[in-house]
């Protein structure tokens, strides 16, 4: 398994689902697994507070990771609490989150664990760097991708997708939404200084000028851009969306026939479609984000919750020769694999 | 008072209080629980702790051991409710335990740089006990988790655990292991929440006792930083001298600006405070409450010297926006303040009354009346209190007058942006009844329209 040996040359790592039941939790369960007999220091958290997890109204199950002797994990006071395994407790944050501190604490005994971490994008960031103190070498995150999370998984430095029938069952289809989002995560990121200045701003749309100064352009609301009175190229045609990034933002700058250079938060803000972001690219204009991503790998998981099964294999190849990334099914590995025979 | 309600409504005092740099939220705990002090030797006894870490501070070696100590203040974390828990023998949790432990170990190690320091007034109480119970291996790491070594019943159920994690074993009989874990393991919690009990005490000390170190030394940075003047108190008369206030001063230094220091006594009677508009009347009044305010909280003051009388209350009368808030007009809401003042005057209470433009917002005649009957109140009964005017009060009291303009220098244009420098805001004694007239003069360097100048002023010479 070629991909996981990639994720400890990572400061920090994400594994993020397209959709609900693409395997995201079985994904990570697998890293962790593979990890074990890895000499470096593992931790892993989770980016906020995953939906499913609190949803008390369907009772679904709560998806429990499974942490190996020795590895480093962040929770929730509430979590840490009907954490199923002994555990050291290292330190205590004073980061609050809906449940209680967040709890650092490293585990003695191999086990269960439910995760909850931050839920900002500062407060992960802010973790990860913490992280070193006890001599970390790779944080994961399990990251959620929300409309709602203020946190956001592309304050990692690279990401591990898992995508499947749940998001689409048509292949073609499957393929080109996982690439479309690979395109997103890898957008070129803007320099670090400019970086920092931008994360500051906490919504609203802004122009930067030639020596990289902000201007509010005080337009309240994307879905206002087009009844904005004044020029928002008065100081260039260097914009920063700080919020969401919907079809209607990027054909009104797509129709204003000058080349722009959009700078956005980061991939999981995009809500426009792929045919309006090609279009928006191929008139010349260009986008960037705050942050420098990389994806390594794409786990698939070829069962909807339906019950249609795709063809494992030949979601694997298409998806393959698109994305030119390792695509696995991580559930087929472990069937033939006998040294990860875990108890779950 | 409390210092929540000073910043409330003591102006500049928030300003002083935000420029702290306390390390941690027991500091700030501390802070917002300072008593309002009103014995002398009290006052003087805070303020000399601050006083000798000053002091201290002009050491290099001293000044290196403080910003050692500070940067450890920075993992304490306020477990007070923690503490209070165990004193009512609530088995705590793992969390809980850890934060002990953190905090023993913090306490002993800052304790060690404290004692090195000599400094008389921080005790931090020795608490190798506690971390004892909590560090069964020994490793004097803030680390926490109910240690095997705490029993030998644990340690063979966790190997146990251990083993059958590798086997086949069902998922039942892991379970059942588990929950047997789960039930040693809050016995131990039990008996180290009652092991731990008899130091309660000393863990709550040793909190009290840095973050109150804490404060002390934020207060002793604030001091050299703000250019802060240790204050002498007296019964007899207040006196004040260059006294200034630092929020103003910084705002005007932003622009350029300089603060000119004032100096004033307030002797048990009351002041009528004359002087144009645009003189400082109303800044001195908030900087001489603030003053007062610092000093009975224990702090350093804004001043080049301050001997000052400590007083039960200190009463401001000045316009508030509340007011509006409150369905009050400004006249009801001062006359209410008056009422409660001669209340408190009438218990017996020593207070500092300062009142700004009393009467101001009803007809002259009337207003003057009010004035006069306040002073001569206040004059019967005592009261150190300062009272600005723009009325002409005849009746004998103490006068002060703000000197106001320098010179009317015909070549110099004076506008709203240099009229500061053409004011002198030191203070005189007047003797005169006449107030200045100078309301026009003023309006007319503000740049108010011709037109209307042309008819204010004809109706002047009517």
């Amino acid at each position: 398994m070629p991909f996981v040996k990639d994720v400890v040359t990572h400061k920090s790592i994400s594994v993020v689902g397209l959709e609900k039941n693409t395997g995201k939790t079985e994904t990570l369960n697998y890293v962790l697994k593979r990890l074990r007999t890895s000499q470096k220091q593992i931790a892993i958290t989770s980016i906020g507070l995953d939906g499913e997890r609190i949803d008390s109204v369907t009772q679904t199950q709560k998806p429990e990771i499974v942490v190996s002797k020795g590895v480093i994990f962040v929770t929730s006071e509430k979590h840490f609490f009907e954490k199923r395994l002994t555990a050291e407790i290292l330190d205590v944050s004073n980061h609050r989150t809906a449940m209680g501190r967040l709890v650092i604490a490293k585990a003695l005994s191999e086990g269960k664990v439910i995760l909850s971490g931050p839920s900002d994008t500062v407060g992960v960031r802010k973790l990860i760097s913490n992280l070193s103190k006890w001599d970390v070498d790779t944080t994961i995150v399990d990251g959620a991708l929300s409309r709602l999370s203020l946190a956001s998984p592309a304050v990692t430095d690279a990401m591990i997708l898992a995508t499947g029938a749940a998001l689409s069952a048509n292949i073609p289809q499957l393929v080109r939404k996982t690439l479309f989002v690979k395109q997103l995560i890898e957008l070129e990121p803007v320099d670090a200084e400019l970086s920092e200045q931008l994360q500051a701003l906490k919504s609203g749309i802004w122009a930067i000028d030639k020596e990289n100064r902000l201007h509010d352009l005080d337009i309240q609301s994307v879905f206002m851009i087009d009844k904005s009175e004044r020029d928002i190229f008065e100081f260039g045609t260097r914009l920063y969306v700080a919020g969401a990034v919907s079809d209607k933002l990027i054909n009104c700058l797509r129709t204003h026939k000058r080349p722009v250079e959009l700078i956005i938060h980061d991939f999981s803000k995009v809500f426009a479609s792929q045919l309006n972001f090609d279009a928006f690219l191929q008139g010349g204009n260009t986008m960037k984000s705050l942050f420098k991503n990389k994806l390594i790998a794409v786990t698939i998981n070829p069962l909807a919750p339906n019950g249609l099964m795709l063809n494992t294999e030949t979601l694997q190849k298409a998806l393959e020769e698109e994305l030119n990334i390792p695509v696995y099914d991580v559930m087929e590995l472990q069937k033939n694999d006998s040294s990860l025979k875990f108890r779950e | 008072m409390r210092i929540k309600e000073a910043i409330a409504h003591i102006s500049g005092f928030k300003f002083v209080i935000d420029a702290l740099n306390i390390q941690s939220s027991a500091g700030r705990r501390i802070l917002y629980a300072l008593p309002f002090l009103k014995v002398s030797e009290d006052i003087e006894r805070e303020i000399d702790k601050t006083e000798s870490l000053i002091e201290g501070m002009k050491e290099e070696a001293f000044s290196q051991k403080i910003a050692l100590i500070q940067m450890k203040m920075g993992e304490l974390r306020d477990i007070a409710s923690t503490i209070s828990r165990l004193k009512y023998n609530t088995v705590l949790d793992d969390i809980e335990l850890f934060e002990v432990k953190h905090l023993a170990i913090l306490a002993d190690s800052i304790g060690k740089e404290v004692k090195k320091l000599k400094l008389s007034f921080v005790t931090i109480p020795d608490l190798t006990n506690t971390i004892e119970i909590l560090d069964p291996q020994s490793k004097k790491i803030p680390q926490f988790y109910i240690y095997d070594e705490y029993s030998p019943t644990l340690t063979s159920i966790r190997s146990e655990i251990s083993k059958i994690n590798q086997s086949e074993a069902t998922d039942d009989e892991i379970n059942a292991l588990r929950l047997k874990e789960k039930e040693e393991e809050d016995k131990i919690r039990r008996e180290l929440t009652q092991k731990l009990q008899p130091y309660g005490v000393d863990l709550k000390s040793a909190l009290n006792e840095i973050a109150t170190l804490d404060l002390l030394i934020a207060k002793a940075h604030l001091t050299k930083e703000l250019q802060l003047t240790k204050p002498t108190f007296t019964e007899e008369i207040t006196f004040l001298s260059e006294l200034f206030n630092p929020e103003i001063e910084s705002s005007l230094q932003k622009q350029g600006k300089e603060f000119q220091p004032v100096s004033i006594s307030i002797p048990a009677m009351p002041t009528l405070i004359t002087g144009a508009n645009m003189t400082g009347k109303t800044v001195l009044l908030k900087s001489i409450a603030l003053i007062q305010t610092l000093a009975q909280f224990g702090f350093h003051v804004p001043a080049s010297s301050a001997k000052i009388v400590p007083v039960d209350r200190i009463i401001c009368c000045m316009t508030d926006e509340q007011d509006e808030l409150s369905g009050l007009s400004s006249f009801a809401a001062e006359m209410i303040r008056l009422n409660k003042m001669i209340e408190q005057i009438e218990k017996g209470e020593s207070l500092l009354v300062l009142i700004d433009e009393l009467a101001r917002t009803t007809n002259p005649t009337e207003g003057k009346a009010i004035v006069a009957g306040v002073l001569n109140f206040l004059s019967e009964h005592k009261v150190s209190s300062l009272i600005t005017t723009h009325y002409t009060i005849d009746i004998p009291c103490r006068k002060l007058r703000v000197k106001g303009f320098r010179l009317k220098d015909e070549n110099v244009k004076i506008d709203i942006h240099n009229i500061n420098n053409y004011i002198d805001y030191s203070l005189e004694e007047s003797h005169e009844n006449e107030v200045p007239h100078e309301a026009i003069y003023i309006a007319e360097i503000l740049g108010i329209s011709d037109d209307l100048l042309h008819r204010i002023k004809s109706y002047l010479n009517d």
